[in-house]
């Protein structure tokens, strides 16, 4: 910058705009008005920003709350941090910038698609270093939001706790739920919870042991645990990158039902029906039931309940079961009078 | 001259100021493509921190905005810091921890003990929410400079607790009817503490004027199942700002009913087609034409105008963001 600029100054002490003249001496800044020096800046301390195309403010460590409005080549000359550069006056510095958009919209994506893949194996790790007391106790927190629902008679829940038991999981807390909705969900820690709608719908014992195979196979493979710390780690982060920590400490109603309807991913329920073969293969029931009780849910679509959905597709789900059914000596998974206490065992209705 | 100042103001039409009147007008000088970027680039750096530089996005976000404000030929500018909102953001966690997290724990070790806790933090939630206002609305004054003046919040957050408190209970037992008065209140209180350096804004907006044009606007958007409440609140914005002064100046502020339904109606139509993406665009427009539309008229004596020592936390900015009373700053 050859000679003198002019500038607008303000000093900080009054709300005065005053026109100064701009000098560079020696690597400082500095103004004159009304015939004295109003200041003198040294650079060092002087940082700068673009207020308007070819406009800067210049302020800093060395003028306090003062500051001086001028030409962008004023800050060029004295070298000022967030001068923009000569390419920025002639507008290329619009075209890189809309490169650099360009690649931090492709960063964005590329960081998050990074989060989502490496969520599942990282809640995989963690919910299987959650100690079964503490899963338990979550488990018991959620389930206090729905448990107004239940409906069991106690003879109907001795024969799910049958149930469970002959397909290897005695002990398992089994509740039903008074709901038309056909469906069986699973609480951290290992509650069964069955619906009314989806025992009317079954025909036999058989079928309601497929179903009840298929949720214990998500509580020993810790599924609801996993998505629920995933879903965990998903919220905190979205709530971290809004800056909104609030969310972070309450488990509301609203987690509860989430977690009752819990979308499991296609290799979640595939593994679990094929453990759900083996309970019910070593408990000598027949497969036939679990098949069975598919195709007619699936003939009417209306009541496709979501452990079914459409992962992996039906067709292949029925065709897997069916594959392999070795046992001959099978016999019906509960007797007859406990599948009638169990089939009625919603008291409210 | 005071009194016709004032009645020019409320009119609030431009063509009848006097011309020997001077006037101080605004204006934003951003553009929708510039905010898109800092927004960009805000939410990429957020991401690859785990949120961290949330604090410091936001800080370049208002730092940007500020300086397209041009009040009268000058911009403002904003002189709030990544790392002070940082920091503040980390007590109001703590803070959120303090009243939420122990009483969970407590809950779960005993609970009639951990449910009056949850119940006294709830409570504590009500009692902070006008302090985070005030406190937050003292950060962001004081970070903010014009003409090598910064701006300030005088008073003590107590003391407008209390105001609000009052108001609200009355409010709630008069089941809203009370509303329009509650907010005149609300509104008066900042103004009047609000500081341009060693000078002082004043409102003078009364209560009854108010609660006339909030029970009409009431009663005319039920009638009119809502539609009137663009006017309503377009009417109410006249209002205030014709009741703000500054020296021997009155602020003022054209706009209509049908400009704000018009802003709404676009915004989010625009918004909704694109999912929220064009925001930096309806943001940059909405900002263009309300501040080309806001006035001073009268004189200001800016050589009276003296710098005044700095007070307010980042933490009432991190609190008023969690709580969701921010400015939408």
């Amino acid at each position: 910058m050859r000679g003198a600029r002019a500038g607008r100054y303000v000093d900080g002490l009054t709300a005065v705009v005053h026109d100064v003249v701009l000098l560079i001496e020696d690597g400082q800044l500095v103004g004159v008005g009304g015939g004295e020096e109003l200041f003198r800046w040294p650079a060092a301390a002087l940082a700068c920003e673009e207020t308007d195309a070819g406009r800067v403010r210049i302020t800093g460590r060395a003028a306090g709350d003062a500051a001086v409005t001028t030409d962008a080549e004023v800050a060029q000359a004295l070298g000022l941090r967030g001068a923009p550069g000569a390419a920025d006056l002639m507008g290329r510095g619009r075209r890189r910038r809309r490169r650099l958009a360009v690649a931090l919209a492709g960063g964005i994506v590329a960081v998050a698609a990074g989060f989502y893949v490496s969520l599942t194996p990282i809640a995989r790790a963690i919910a299987f270093h959650v100690p079964p007391a503490a899963e338990a106790s979550l488990g018991r927190g959620l389930a206090a939001v729905i448990e107004t629902q239940y409906c069991e008679t106690p003879e109907a829940r001795a024969s799910a706790e049958a149930l469970a038991s002959r397909l290897g999981a005695p002990g398992t807390e089994m509740h039903i739920m008074d709901t038309d909705t056909v469906n069986a969900f699973t609480f951290p820690g290992g509650t069964v919870v069955l619906t009314r709608g989806l025992l009317e719908k079954a025909e036999g014992p058989d079928e309601i042991a497929g179903v009840l195979g298929h949720e214990l196979e998500h509580v020993r493979l810790r599924h609801v645990t996993i998505r629920f710390v995933r879903t965990s780690i998903m919220t905190a982060l979205w709530q971290a990158s809004v800056g909104d920590y609030s969310g972070l400490f309450v488990i509301d109603p609203k987690t509860a039902l989430d977690v009752a309807g819990l979308q499991f991913s296609r290799d979640d329920e595939r593994d679990a029906d094929r453990g759900a073969l083996d309970r019910l293969d070593r408990a000598y029931i027949s497969r036939e039931g679990f098949a069975t009780f598919f195709e007619r849910l699936q003939a009417k679509t209306d009541v496709v309940p979501a452990w079914m959905s459409s992962h992996p597709a039906s067709a292949e789900r029925i065709t897997r079961i069916r594959i392999g059914a070795t046992k001959v000596d099978t016999t019906p998974a509960l007797k007859a009078a406990e599948w009638a206490a169990l089939k009625d065992g919603c008291h409210k209705k | 001259m005071e009194a016709s100042m004032t009645d020019q103001g409320y009119a609030g039409a431009g063509p009848q100021a006097p011309v020997s009147l001077p006037e101080i007008r605004m204006a934003y000088r951003g553009e929708g493509g510039d905010l898109f970027f800092i927004v960009l680039k805000n939410v990429f750096l957020t991401l690859i921190t785990l949120g961290i530089y949330s604090a410091w996005g936001k800080t370049a976000r208002r730092a940007y905005m500020w300086k397209q404000v041009d009040i009268g030929g000058e911009r403002l500018e904003y002189t709030g810091t990544g790392k002070e909102l940082f920091f503040g953001y980390l007590k109001v966690a703590l803070g959120y921890l303090v009243l939420f997290g122990i009483p969970a724990v407590v809950t779960k070790i005993a609970k009639p003990v951990g449910t009056v806790l949850q119940v006294l933090g709830f409570l504590g939630l009500m009692i902070i929410l006008p302090y985070a206002v005030y406190w937050s609305r003292r950060y962001l004054l004081s970070r903010t400079r014009w003409r090598g003046i910064r701006f300030g919040l005088a008073g003590d957050a107590g003391q407008f607790a209390k105001l609000w408190i009052g108001n609200w209970f009355l409010t709630i037992i008069t089941l809203g009817i009370y509303g329009p008065v509650f907010a005149n209140k609300i509104y008066g209180a900042i103004i009047n503490n609000t500081r341009y350096g060693d000078a002082s804004f004043s409102y003078d907006g009364r209560d009854g004027d108010a609660f006339k044009i909030g029970i009409k606007g009431f009663l005319l958007s039920v009638v009119t199942l809502g539609i009137y409440s663009f006017w309503y609140r377009a009417e109410m914005q006249r209002f205030r700002l014709s009741h703000i002064r500054f020296d021997r100046a009155v602020g003022t502020i054209d706009i209509t009913g049908g400009l704000i339904f018009k802003l709404t109606m676009v915004n989010l139509l625009l918004n909704g087609l694109t999912l929220g993406l064009a925001f930096p665009w309806t943001a940059t427009y909405t900002l263009k034409t309300v501040l080309e539309r806001v006035r001073f008229l009268g004189a200001i004596d800016f050589a009276r105008v003296g710098q005044r020592a700095v007070v307010g936390d980042a933490a009432g900015d991190g609190l008023a963001g969690a709580l969701g009373v921010e400015l939408g700053l």
